[in-house]
């Protein structure tokens, strides 16, 4: 059976003043029916274009995304978003504060159905009771909820077209703590509910762990590392998985004082490494990793690394 | 013993309204002694960020502030201005969330950096120049002399809040106040950051208060600390025992409702409600609409704050674990 998505050497370039940025730099992975991937990086690792150019908001200069086997090119952007969607990850700029809820979770009916009067708050009605949230906030504007309720706004309207697949960029970030988990258990009981498969972007390693089936780990625009998310964070291969798991603060008492930062930051996407992107912050690195960036090898059950010295 | 270099006495901060006061701030007692860094613990809404604009006589008008805070022997809570003026970067310093609002854009960072130290500690050009390279190197910035040329925007989040802590050290403030400095930065550019801090608090014994949101930046930088929920503290004790045995329902929850690295595919222990509103807490404990041991009384009266003696102090009337033996007068663990 073919996978629910398939993006295969996914590449974008954005031409600036100072030069050209390859933000996406040939991404290749398949997101299973009802299961959740985790697309995991730094700022400027590329995790956001990638979502951008699944849902057409930009587009890609190379590959091909593949939905149920059939070519996204293919597809009008209108067919296309009705199998996907996404939740972005600030509920205060993503719903439009002119517009009642009851406009903002129909507007996607209106635009892609035609749905009015009756059939329309009976659609309306069901995707806000889906994400917990009664009848009597339809009348009410974004400004006079919680950012944890906004966020199930952004969720219902995202769900309003029933997509198969929903792509969550960074969809907690903006919350505060104590309504982190409430949301994230919601997205788990959809999922279980609709069937629905998620691609979770995040650069939190532990909600990652908490929520996601597999993960991509992403440096400058390449994927570094993917696996199950258990195997990946139990022993990772690549040393960038690794410093990213060394760079969680732990509240773990006995794991104090082991914070062990990698040195350096990222490198300047206008003029990257020639190697691994990785290597000059790389205590593994030798010469070799220099001359061009290694590819993605599969080793094991579902696991690649790009890495010529890996680790385990 | 001597003094502590910080001590908070009920300290209240409203912002009046044309139709109701925000209660930003609702008693806070704390105090943080010399040498130690605390960690100070809240939501958005919580009263953190306030508490320690009040340390530097900072909190913005229509802010009123009542109590007392003592800074080295010294009141700040109706202090001059002027005063005030004298003591932010000398008695206390400051670093921010997001360092790039810290900073003018049109001038270098040098000479921001030697404006500020020159002006501080009264020094000529020349020698704040030289304490600002100082500074930089002991940022681990690795070329001081280019770093001081640059513009804000020439350089890396992560290279400008070196730059910041930089600042605030090199003035040699008795006191330095982190607020969320690591929180707009990348995880392992975090990780540096945290770990910077937590070596110049050991090399020259700064005292530290660090306020933030996540629980696991408090878990590996601080030796105490306080948790902060609607104006009030909640809960106050070592990092160890308060993340080993909470007693307030909220802490003990947060915990829970947090994903943790290491615990795996795990449901989540939901909060449920949202952060109150403090234009209008809810009466007796602010968290009672929100808690599960919650009975009546929570509706009706603020918990007073129980201290054992090892100093560790929780406000709830139903406290979990071990401080509930302690409150019951039972032996402490």
């Amino acid at each position: 059976m073919t996978a629910l998505l398939t993006v295969e050497d996914l590449t974008k370039r954005f031409r600036t003043r100072h030069g050209t940025v390859k933000a996406v730099d040939g991404v290749s992975f398949e997101v299973e029916r009802g299961e959740t991937v985790a697309l995991v990086g730094e700022s400027g690792c590329g995790k956001t274009t990638v979502a951008l150019s699944l849902l057409r908001l930009i587009d890609a200069d190379g590959g091909r995304v593949l939905f149920e086997g059939a070519d996204l090119a293919s597809a009008g952007a209108q067919a296309w978003r009705q199998r996907l969607s996404i939740v972005f990850q600030n509920p205060y700029s993503s719903l439009d504060p002119r517009m009642r809820i009851r406009e903002i979770v129909g507007e996607p009916l209106v635009t892609a159905y035609g749905l009015s009067g009756k059939a329309l708050s009976e659609r309306v009605v069901r995707h806000m009771s889906e994400v917990g949230l009664g009848p009597e906030h339809l009348k009410r504007f974004p400004h006079e909820f919680s950012g944890g309720q906004r966020q199930r706004i952004a969720i219902a309207r995202a769900i309003a077209l029933e997509p198969k697949l929903l792509i969550l960029d960074e969809p907690t970030a903006a919350l505060d703590v104590s309504v982190q988990a409430q949301v994230l258990n919601l997205l788990q009981d959809l999922q279980k509910r609709l069937g629905l498969s998620y691609l979770f972007i995040s650069h939190n390693l532990a909600t990652v762990e908490s929520v996601a089936d597999k993960v991509l780990i992403m440096y400058l625009g390449r994927v570094v590392e993917r696996g199950p998310v258990a195997d990946v964070f139990a022993s990772p291969r690549h040393p960038y998985t690794q410093a990213l798991l060394d760079s969680v603060p732990s509240i773990d008492p006995s794991h104090r004082g082991r914070l062990r930062p990698v040195m350096g930051e990222l490198p300047s996407t206008l003029n990257p490494p020639a190697g691994c992107a990785f290597a000059p912050r790389c205590a593994r690195s030798g010469g070799e990793c220099r001359f061009s960036p290694p590819p993605l090898t599969a080793d094991g059950v579902d696991r690649a690394h790009a890495c010529l010295h890996p680790l385990g | 013993m001597t003094d502590p270099l910080l001590t908070i006495r009920n300290l209240v901060i409203d912002f009046p309204g044309l139709e109701r006061t925000v209660q930003a701030v609702r008693g806070v007692d704390l105090v943080v002694e010399r040498g130690e860094v605390m960690g100070l613990v809240g939501e958005s809404g919580s009263g953190k960020s306030m508490t320690a604009l009040a340390c530097l006589g900072l909190v913005p008008p229509p802010g009123r502030v009542t109590g007392s805070i003592r800074l080295a022997g010294e009141e700040i809570v109706g202090a001059p201005e002027a005063e005030n003026e004298r003591r932010r970067g000398k008695m206390a310093a400051m670093i921010f969330q997001n360092p790039g609002k810290a900073l003018n854009p049109f001038f270098t960072i040098g000479r921001q950096l030697i404006d500020a130290i020159a002006n501080v500690r009264r020094m000529d050009r020349a020698a704040a120049e030289r304490a600002a390279r100082e500074a930089l190197s002991a940022v681990r910035i690795a070329d001081p002399d280019m770093a001081l040329q640059k513009y804000p925007h020439q350089v890396s989040g992560g290279q400008l809040q070196r730059a910041m802590i930089a600042m605030a050290l090199a003035c040699e403030p008795k006191l330095l106040i982190a607020d969320e400095p690591t929180t707009a930065l990348d995880v392992t550019i975090q990780a540096q950051v945290i770990v910077l801090l937590r070596d110049l608090a050991r090399e020259r014994g700064l005292t530290v208060l660090f306020i933030t949101h996540d629980l696991g930046v408090i878990g590996s930088l601080c030796d105490r600390l306080a948790v902060m929920y609607a104006g009030r503290i909640v809960e106050q004790g070592t990092t160890d025992a308060l993340f080993g045995h909470p007693s307030h329902p909220y802490t003990a929850n947060l915990l829970k409702a947090v994903p943790m690295l290491g615990r795996g595919r795990v449901a989540l222990t939901q909060i449920p409600g949202t952060v109150p509103n403090m234009s209008n807490p809810p009466p007796g404990c602010a968290f009672h609409p929100r808690c599960p041991s919650a009975t009546t009384v929570c509706s009706q009266s603020a918990p007073p704050t129980v201290i054992d003696p090892s100093g560790y102090a929780v406000a709830c009337h139903h406290p979990i674990g071990i401080l509930a033996v302690r409150h019951s007068g039972g032996p402490a663990a």
